[in-house]
């Protein structure tokens, strides 16, 4: 299991030496004899499938684990040659900016300029250095005329951008991101990945976690995968192009009901909804499976809920079954169509994993059945909170398939499922779709494009 | 052994129990006639009080979740101010000779004190300062204690709703105060 | 990314204020109404209070539910003393106790209230969780709103079945917050907070021509309220 991945330099900004961790309640080591360094100027990438050790990584890194996850840590982390292992998050931010997946919650204040000086207030700078670092980092990030704004109305992007600007303007020698561009529109991936870029050439390090390597092809000085917990040098130029996807080769865009006598189960009627572009119609039958595919922020998520009468579209309407759901509530609606979320905390209501399945009219058998395809028997009777967010996707899943709707809707929850729970998944929504279900879902993994042939709806064309 | 000391962690959930007990003001509130209003948050502020002491443990857990409250709304009311001081300090006087909140029989008891003072408290300070109808309310002090009673009640009803929260988060490893 | 959304805040006079000049004025117009035994001093007081609610944008809602309650108050009384000019008398002085403040607060942006709270030394804890209160309690809003929408996805009307609202909606909500104070927690490390470290302040609230033109104000208010009372 041991990896070592040094690279030689003399003077790296960061060195992980022989660093293992283990979780609590865990006997088995989570990441095992881990070696890096970081150089200045120098952009690093930790990829990885969720569950192999990445996020456990940063956690290492920024002192968030063993502080606040509890477990066992060994080995060493040494910022310019001193060991600080044992120093909390905070002492280790004086150098290391860190954006964290949800910038959310390293927001604090209700207006930009505000949290520029928040940031530079905890660190006790006086007042008039506050004054001149915060016009200094309005002007380099732009954000002058928007120094009134309130933060509660910004978008990920802005805020993500804004916290940059908050952790930038101390100039520490490292930046750490977890996968930043999430939430990102293409637009919004550009402007960051040109941000990363200035900055490395300033002499800064960064350490990327991200997964969507397709994003990051000819930045990062070196990529590394981490595999059971193990180091591993990549080569992104081995990696797929997006053209050879088969989110650019398959099928039609609009696709037409299978087989003519197909039972047509949803329609679609001009529909428009705030200030997205109208939708395209469609028609889906039974038995299909639909991919909503564009960008970040073209609407796929509104398009699910529109479906799923969580909004009403400004425009045009909508057929389920042949009838006009105009005047309908959800929860009539709901009586044919699931959808699963993509944020799984929001849709798990038992005490049970087994509970969860078993809703009113779902069997024992079938709901045994339901866990048993999702690998998610063995843990009938742990706290649905308990489980991990990939076991909480397949989970809401099937909750949601227990109900046997007639369409199944799915919000990007193929993330973070290991290759066996991504087959169990696929294969429950096979059989979903084989014994007459319609599936319309969204996805960025290529993966799931492949192994279900789907008809592709394009948004953003 | 439990740490008497705060840290950022006891302050920060200390402090998103204090906005689950302002969101259920918001919820409860414009239900209820004023006067019935503390009886009726009880069983939803109650689970957030029960929360917090389960999780926060030591003396002084119910001020920590409070106190921030009590100012946050000196500039809406001074009066609603010095009324949840009050009954923050009664809560925590009793609780303070029975030791913390590690125990579930405390925190009942916290929990219990905390709504039947905040009505008696409130049915007092209200006459004395309003007068006319909550005047009328201080002659009759049969009805402030079956009003106190209804907050005991209710209030042991969120206790009995947080506890539930309180051993779900446990099994889900959400709750774990020494790591 | 590129393109914030305006959402300029307009300031006008009581906006400026030092908030604790706004708090004293606020404890002692309370003060003096449960001194005041002539309705006319506490119309006069009352009346002064209207006047600012002018300045301010109560909303609708809140303004129609608390006219209710206080006709409701008004009626009730006056039903049970059978004194019409007394219960009238009441329903100002409540007013007179309730007004005041709200009127004054809705002046003052949270971050000059806490500004001020941390210059008046304050436990560190305090000016924390009114951040943190303030920050967040958007954002458990939009929780809730999310996790109501989950159980309509589930079939359930939370509106019709309260007896859902235990497992349906408060237990998702209690899990999301827990999660939300664990991240935040780390947060605020992230960005260099400690409670036990020593914190700067960059923009003191300072005493401002308008704060002197303020206490003037009301000192002439008070005396005029005294005045129409005791007659001095």
């Amino acid at each position: 299991m041991m990896t070592r991945n040094t690279i030689g330099n003399s003077q790296p900004l960061l060195e992980i030496q022989d660093l293992s961790f283990t979780h609590v309640g865990q006997s088995e080591p989570t990441l095992e004899a881990i070696n890096l360094n970081l150089n200045a100027g120098e952009l690093v990438v930790l990829a990885g499938a969720t569950g192999s050790g990445k996020s456990t990584l940063l956690n290492c890194l920024t002192g968030i684990a063993p502080e606040h996850t509890g477990g066992k840590l060994t080995g060493q982390v040494i910022c310019q040659g001193e060991d600080i292992t044992g120093w909390s998050v905070r002492q280790r931010s004086r150098f290391m900016g860190i954006v964290l997946q949800n910038v959310e919650t390293q927001l604090f204040t209700e207006r930009v300029e505000e949290e520029i000086v928040f940031g530079l207030e905890n660190w006790n700078f006086p007042p008039q250095q506050i004054q001149e670092l915060t016009q200094a980092a309005l002007v380099e990030f732009d954000l002058m005329s928007q120094k009134d704004w309130r933060i509660f109305k910004l978008s990920a992007g802005q805020k993500q951008r804004l916290l940059l600007t908050c952790l930038l303007t101390r100039h520490p020698n490292i930046l750490v991101l977890d996968e930043p561009f999430a939430f990102l529109d293409t637009a919004g991936v550009q402007l960051l990945l040109e941000l990363l870029q200035q900055r490395v050439k300033r002499g800064q390090s960064v350490l990327l976690i991200e997964h969507r390597l397709e994003l990051l092809r000819g930045l990062p000085n070196r990529t590394y995968g981490l595999e059971a917990g193990c180091l591993n040098c990549w080569d992104l130029s081995e990696l797929p192009t997006p053209a050879e996807s088969l989110f650019q080769t398959s099928a039609s865009t609009h696709p037409g009901p299978r087989q003519s006598n197909a039972r047509i189960v949803l329609q679609t009627h001009d529909i428009s909804f705030g200030g997205y572009p109208a939708f395209p119609n469609f028609k889906v039958v039974a038995g299909d499976i639909v991919l909503l595919k564009g960008d970040n922020g073209c609407g796929k998520t509104t398009l699910l809920k529109l479906l799923s009468g969580l909004l009403k579209p400004n425009t045009g309407w909508l057929e389920i079954e042949g009838q006009d759901q105009t005047n309908k509530k959800v929860v009539q609606i709901a009586q044919t169509v699931g959808f699963v979320l993509q944020n799984p905390n929001h849709q798990l209501f038992a005490e049970s994993v087994s509970a969860e399945v078993m809703q009113p009219g779902v069997t024992t058998a079938q709901a045994q059945q339901l866990l048993e395809q999702l690998n998610l028997s063995y843990c009938s009777d742990k706290h649905p909170h308990a489980l991990s967010q990939g076991q909480k996707r397949r989970l809401a899943l099937g909750a949601v398939l227990a109900r046997q709707p007639t369409i199944c809707l799915l919000d990007e929850i193929m993330v973070g499922q290991d290759a066996t729970s991504l087959e169990l998944m696929l294969k429950a929504l096979r059989t979903f779709t084989e014994e007459g279900g319609a599936l319309i879902f969204t996805s960025h993994d290529p993966k799931v494009a492949t192994m279900l042939q789907p008809h592709i709806i394009a948004l953003d064309e | 052994m439990i740490n008497l000391n705060w840290n950022l962690r006891d302050y920060v959930f200390a402090a998103f129990m204090t906005i689950g007990m302002v969101a259920s003001v918001f919820i409860i509130g414009p239900l209820v006639p004023p006067f019935l209003d503390v009886v009726a948050w009880g069983p939803v502020g109650g689970i957030f009080l029960t929360l917090g002491m389960a999780r926060l443990q030591k003396r002084g857990s119910v001020a920590l979740m409070v106190f921030p409250l009590a100012v946050l709304v000196i500039p809406l009311s001074p009066a609603i101010t010095l009324y949840l001081v009050l009954t923050v300090l009664f809560t925590e006087a009793v609780v303070f000779f029975r030791g913390n909140y590690r125990l579930k029989r405390n925190r009942l008891l916290g929990t219990v004190l905390f709504f039947a003072s905040a009505v008696a408290i409130g049915i007092v300070g209200g006459g004395l300062m309003v007068g006319d109808v909550f005047a009328e309310l201080l002659t009759k002090p049969w009805l402030i204690a079956l009003l106190s009673l209804s907050g005991a009640i209710t209030g042991g009803i969120g206790w009995w709703l947080g506890e539930n929260i309180v051993s779900q988060l446990k099994r889900a490893g959400k709750l774990d105060d020494d790591l | 990314m590129t393109t914030f959304k305006q959402q300029q805040s307009h300031s006008d006079f009581l906006k400026a204020i030092n908030p604790f000049l706004k708090i004293g004025l606020s404890l002692a117009l309370i003060a003096l109404s449960l001194f005041l035994e002539q309705i006319s001093s506490m119309l006069v007081l009352v009346g002064g209070v209207s006047v600012l609610l002018f300045q301010v944008k109560v909303p609708w809602p809140l303004l129609m539910y608390s006219l209710l309650a206080l006709t409701v108050f008004a009626v009730v009384s006056a039903w049970l003393s059978g004194n019409w000019s007394q219960s009238l008398f009441n329903t100002l002085r409540l007013l007179a106790i309730l007004l005041p403040a709200p009127v004054l607060a809705l002046t003052t942006p949270p971050t000059d209230l806490i500004r001020s709270l941390q210059q008046a030394r304050l436990p560190s804890f305090l000016t924390l969780s009114l951040t943190l209160i303030w920050r967040f309690f958007p954002l458990m809003q939009q929780e809730l709103q999310r996790i109501w929408e989950a159980n309509q996805l589930r079939g359930i009307d939370l509106k019709r079945q309260p007896r859902q609202w235990f497992s349906g909606l408060i237990v998702p909500l209690v899990f999301q917050m827990v999660t939300y104070a664990d991240e935040v927690t780390i947060g605020l490390q992230t960005r260099g907070y400690s409670p036990t470290a020593p914190r700067s302040n960059s923009r003191p609230i300072r005493w401002g021509q308008v704060d002197t033109l303020f206490c003037l104000m009301a000192l002439l208010w008070l005396g005029l309220i005294s005045y129409v009372e005791w007659g001095i």
